[in-house]
């Protein structure tokens, strides 16, 4: 597929591929990122002893993943998809559909929910080519068009159309648990990839300025496109996960915008472009929404509110940025 | 570089830290009905019976369900009111009264949240009976994660398809307050034969609970030798029906059928009437079951002779053999919930609380097979100001049979009232047709 | 050897024996709506050679460099590279290819440091030279580690020089990097330029203003007006010329 003259990783002249993995632990911030994704697997991989709700484990985990997934899109390339939940949808039902229509088995399944949202994303690719608020509305009317698809009655046969999917055939809350967390391990371990290869450099070009990319001999298209398939599969992955785990569920239920809105809204609280900005602004904000959520319903859309006003007044580049200036104000 | 790795540690252990937090935040606030609980689920008749009898339900405070979800909730927290002022319900395992907690969370009408609440209410709150929200789209959720805990879930009004399927084999779901869906047209089937309809025009909700009812009536009017000539969906979301008026109009069916939420057939309604066009026979999902908004929304003129299913409260059973009749209903409900009008949901809320009580009066003890066994036990036994109630093996509910209403003018002419007209036995007047 | 071209084409060619015709821009034309940017210009360079590119604002310089670096595509018209038809190709392969250029305004890569905004173009761009050479030979070498957009005007338009020249171009399009400079800074750019055209055979193309830039980098000027070229030869003759003066006063 790749040209001679186009590679999606450059090598950097005079440099072995050994001493590039040398390098690469030598580099601090690598190997805090990378402690980040080992202590998040482990906190998971044990949550169960020390939490008992797992839907709430669960839906963090998923959460997590999306907010990645936007990490990847926005904070990466610079492409704000507000129709993101459409590919958490296709892989949502890419697993139930694989697993219910044609029988194979949850694991198979998961990865029919990652193909679905892949193959959604090189259809959608071309949406590329839309800049800013242009492309945030396009991805959300793709989003809209994937649930009508759905839950279409003529799609009845495929999807089960707007009954709804139901996973019993392959039902298994131990399995989807540990498969939720290798997902979040996984997807955790590309963004940290991401951050300290040339590949995710390159992405960070692009989102700069397109012209200078293209002139450093990026493809510009290539990358881009190559990047929105690896946010969107992460999505899928989150959504075929999800699937496994809630087992039952209606087409409005995976294709909510709401889900979108919330990824977004972690993700930018976080801080974008980090590995770590989109894991605590998740943990953060999803833990106060649940908190609030039990205790004080009432207030609920008070405090959240106002707490997201906050945020984009006073924290604009996120929790990450606001770590990152204390302690750089400390050390001095 | 030194700065950075201090950040990721320090960010994660506030990020465990924060979990932590939470979780026991939440704990403190459960524990209060959490240490009667816990005991009486795990011991059930051996032990020593539990103060109190916890219920966890959701209900949603906002959001696109919060118009039937609050109803409803109110319905049950008025059968737990009734039930502890005559000092609680009556639990076989035990041999005695023992008055009800509730326990309950605002899901917001989200799905993802629903799930964490119901999970939560199951493990951290260690409910005896777990009662789900209103409709099928935030009942879901609750399906799996009662499967998941071997809970009980006492579906109020999820009447979703997929949910009673004998293949998912799962023992641990009954649905107390409605029938399942796909059996909701059938007295309408025959009611539309005896007035010699012939042409039928659908068009329906692309939604589990509109197309269930629209497969119904296809094969039912097939059954019957009456042609469909026209049967589509449009997206749940929709509030325009202009055009379609005009493409049901263009096949001159002898009856139109419109079935989707209420909000659909108030936009259907509205339209149909603004635009003139008349049909013999219309009949839309629920202005049988909320008369009152329907007709504040859509005008007395429009909903004029127009036809819905008749449920409770225009279907009137006084005398039930548990709980209140409708008439007693109504009037201690109006008071307690300082409402003038009661309508269909706060009505199945009561009603699911009836069905609760009769698990706990039949069930050998507090497990959850044996609640499940106690309802099941009691299928055809009893009635409710609903009806007749029957369940079959997959817990899906089968009595409580909607007639035919028709929206009548009232005697004053600037309203209209639900009038049932079929079947027969159940009338409370004669139907209009054609409509003039 | 190389065909002689008509006498209405441009040549920068010093000795034109051993020179080698690197870049010919032929007849090309570009509209932007109805608003001729180009009309009919041709342009040729042999290798290792600097030719000017001036003009009045709006006179399509600019124009001529996007449409050689792949930008802005030719309504008609070929641009030839070692004799190749290149018309039309993306900017990255003509990058590959060895044409690279600076921009007007430097668009270096913000959120990156100095180092890593080389780094990407050297690994992408296929460059020979090492990441510390061509910091070192830009004089930003001192500001590797820091982030790009910390640095001054003058030190961008260095950074977007070096961005460049880590892809090992053969033919540098370099736009008004004098504009904005101080007059020492001017001095140093320029002669940087000069040393990297003469030590690795790079040929340039030069758009500038401000003539004692350009008469440090190169003798042979190209006189663009409204998208046409009005005089070519040295930039001696140039400013003798009526025409030329006219266009440069009235503007």
């Amino acid at each position: 597929m790749l040209r001679d003259d186009e590679t999606l990783v450059g090598e950097i002249p005079g440099t072995a591929s050994k001493d590039r993995v040398t390098q690469l632990f030598r580099n601090r911030s690598f190997v805090g990122d990378a402690a980040v994704a080992l202590v998040l697997i482990g906190v998971f991989a044990f949550g169960r002893s020390f939490e008992a709700n797992t839907l709430l484990l669960v839906n963090l985990m998923v959460y997590m993943i999306l907010a990645q997934g936007i990490n990847v899109s926005y904070g990466f390339t610079g492409y704000l998809p507000f129709g993101f939940v459409g590919f958490f949808g296709a892989g949502a039902y890419g697993m139930a559909v694989s697993t219910s229509k044609f029988h194979v088995g949850a694991y198979p399944g998961l990865v029919a929910g990652v193909v679905v949202s892949v193959v959604v994303a090189l259809i959608l690719s071309p949406l590329l080519r839309l800049r800013g608020s242009y492309f945030a509305i396009a991805s959300l009317a793709a989003a809209e068009a994937l649930v009508l698809l759905v839950s279409n009655p003529s799609a009845q046969g495929i999807t089960n159309g707007a009954y709804g999917a139901n996973l019993s055939s392959v039902f298994n809350p131990g399995a989807s648990y540990v498969s939720t967390v290798v997902a979040l391990g996984l997807v955790t371990a590309a963004v940290v990839w991401l951050k300290h290869s040339p590949f995710g450099l390159a992405l960070r070009a692009i989102k700069a300025d397109r012209s200078s990319a293209a002139m450093s001999g990026i493809n510009v298209v290539r990358v881009r496109t190559f990047a929105w398939v690896i946010s969107a599969a992460m999505a899928g992955l989150g959504g075929a996960c999800y699937a496994w785990v809630i087992s039952v569920f209606y087409p409005g239920d995976v294709f909510s915008l709401t889900t979108s809105v919330f990824a977004i809204i972690f993700a930018l609280f976080g801080g974008i472009g980090t590995v770590v900005g989109p894991i605590v602004g998740t943990v953060v904000l999803y833990g106060i929404y649940n908190a609030i959520g039990i205790t004080v319903p009432q207030y609920f859309q008070l405090i959240y509110g106002l707490l997201i006003v906050v945020i984009v007044l006073f924290v604009p580049r996120g929790l990450a940025s606001l770590g990152a200036s204390v302690f750089g104000r400390m050390s001095r | 570089m030194k700065i950075k790795t201090k950040l990721h540690v320090t960010l994660v252990t506030g990020a465990v830290l924060a979990a932590a937090c939470g979780s026991s935040s939440k704990t403190t606030t459960a524990t209060t009905v959490a240490s009667s609980a816990t005991s009486a689920a795990a011991g059930a008749a051996a032990g020593p019976a539990p103060a109190a009898i916890t219920v966890g339900t959701l209900y949603a405070g906002t959001g696109s369900f919060a118009v039937s979800s609050l109803p409803e909730y109110e319905g049950i927290k008025f059968w737990v009111h009734e039930v502890d002022a005559s000092g609680g319900a009556y639990v076989k395992a035990y041999n005695k009264k023992i008055p009800i907690k509730l326990v309950s969370y605002n899901d917001q009408s989200s799905t993802s949240t629903a799930g964490t609440l119901y999970t939560q209410l199951i493990t951290q709150n260690h409910v005896n009976i777990l009662m789900s929200d209103f409709g099928s789209v935030l009942t879901a959720p609750a399906v799996t994660i009662a499967k998941e805990n071997k809970q009980l879930l006492f579906d109020v009004s999820g009447t979703g398809t997929t949910f009673f399927q004998a293949s998912n084999n799962d023992p641990y779901i009954v649905l107390t307050s409605l029938p399942v869906s796909s059996i909701w047209p059938q007295p309408a089937v025959a009611f539309m034969k005896s007035v010699g309809i012939k042409n039928v025009a659908i068009i329906y909700g692309a939604n589990d609970f509109d197309q269930a009812q629209a497969n119904t009536y296809k094969q039912g009017l097939a059954a019957e030798g009456i042609n469909v000539s026209f049967f589509q969906s449009v997206p749940t979301a929709t509030t325009s029906y202009t055009t379609l008026i005009q493409e049901v109009a263009a096949k001159k069916p002898d009856a139109f059928l419109e079935l989707g939420y209420e909000a659909n057939d108030i936009a259907f309604l509205k339209q149909l009437h603004s635009s003139g066009t008349k049909f013999p026979y219309v009949f839309t999902v629920f202005p049988g079951q909320n008369h009152s908004q329907v007709e504040a929304a859509v005008g007395a003129s429009g909903l004029a002779y127009t036809y819905t299913y008749g449920a409770p409260p225009a279907l009137v059973h006084n005398s039930p053999s548990v709980g209140l009749g409708l008439s007693s209903f109504t009037t201690a409900f109006e008071s307690y919930a300082s409402k003038t009008h009661i309508n269909f949901e706060d009505i199945a809320g009561y009603n699911a609380g009836l069905v609760v009580q009769q698990a706990l009066a039949n069930a050998a003890s507090l497990s959850q097979t044996d609640l499940r066994a106690g309802v099941l036990s009691q299928s055809g036994k009893f009635s409710t100001l609903i009806g007749p109630f029957s369940m079959n093996a997959q817990g899906a509910q089968t009595g409580f049979p909607l007639p035919v209403a028709q929206l009548l003018p009232a005697s004053s002419g600037s309203a209209t009232k639900v009038t049932i007209v079929w079947p027969k036995s159940k009338a409370t007047g004669t139907a209009v047709y054609p409509a003039p | 050897m190389i065909p002689q071209e008509q006498s209405s084409t441009a040549v920068a060619a010093g000795p034109a024996s051993t020179a080698v015709r690197l870049l010919e821009v032929r007849s090309v034309s570009v509209m932007f709506g109805t608003f001729m940017a180009l009309d009919d210009v041709s342009v040729n360079l042999d290798g290792g050679r600097a030719l000017g590119l001036v003009g009045p604002n709006g006179s399509g310089k600019t124009t001529l460099i996007n449409v050689v670096t792949g930008l802005v595509a030719a309504k008609r018209g070929k641009v030839l590279f070692d004799r190749e038809d290149v018309s039309g190709r993306a900017p990255h392969r003509l990058a590959h290819l060895g044409i690279n250029r600076t921009f007007q305004i430097p668009k270096p890569f913000t959120g990156l440091t100095v180092r890593q905004n080389v780094e990407v173009a050297a690994r992408y761009g296929k460059g020979r030279r090492s990441v510390e050479e061509i910091l070192a030979l830009t004089r930003l070498d001192r500001v590797g580690s820091r982030s790009s957009e910390e640095l001054t005007a003058a030190e961008q338009k260095k950074l977007d020089l070096a961005r460049a020249l880590s892809t090992a171009p053969r033919l540098l399009c370099v736009d008004e990097l004098g504009a904005g400079l101080s007059v020492s800074e001017l001095d140093e750019v320029a002669l940087m330029l000069r040393d990297v055209s003469e030590r690795w055979g790079i040929a340039l193309l030069v758009v500038e203003h401000l003539m004692g830039f350009l008469e440090r980098v190169t003798e042979d000027v190209v006189v663009l007006n409204a998208g046409q070229v009005i005089f070519e030869g040295s930039l001696v003759d140039a400013l003798r010329q009526p025409n030329v003066i006219q266009v440069f006063l009235g503007g």
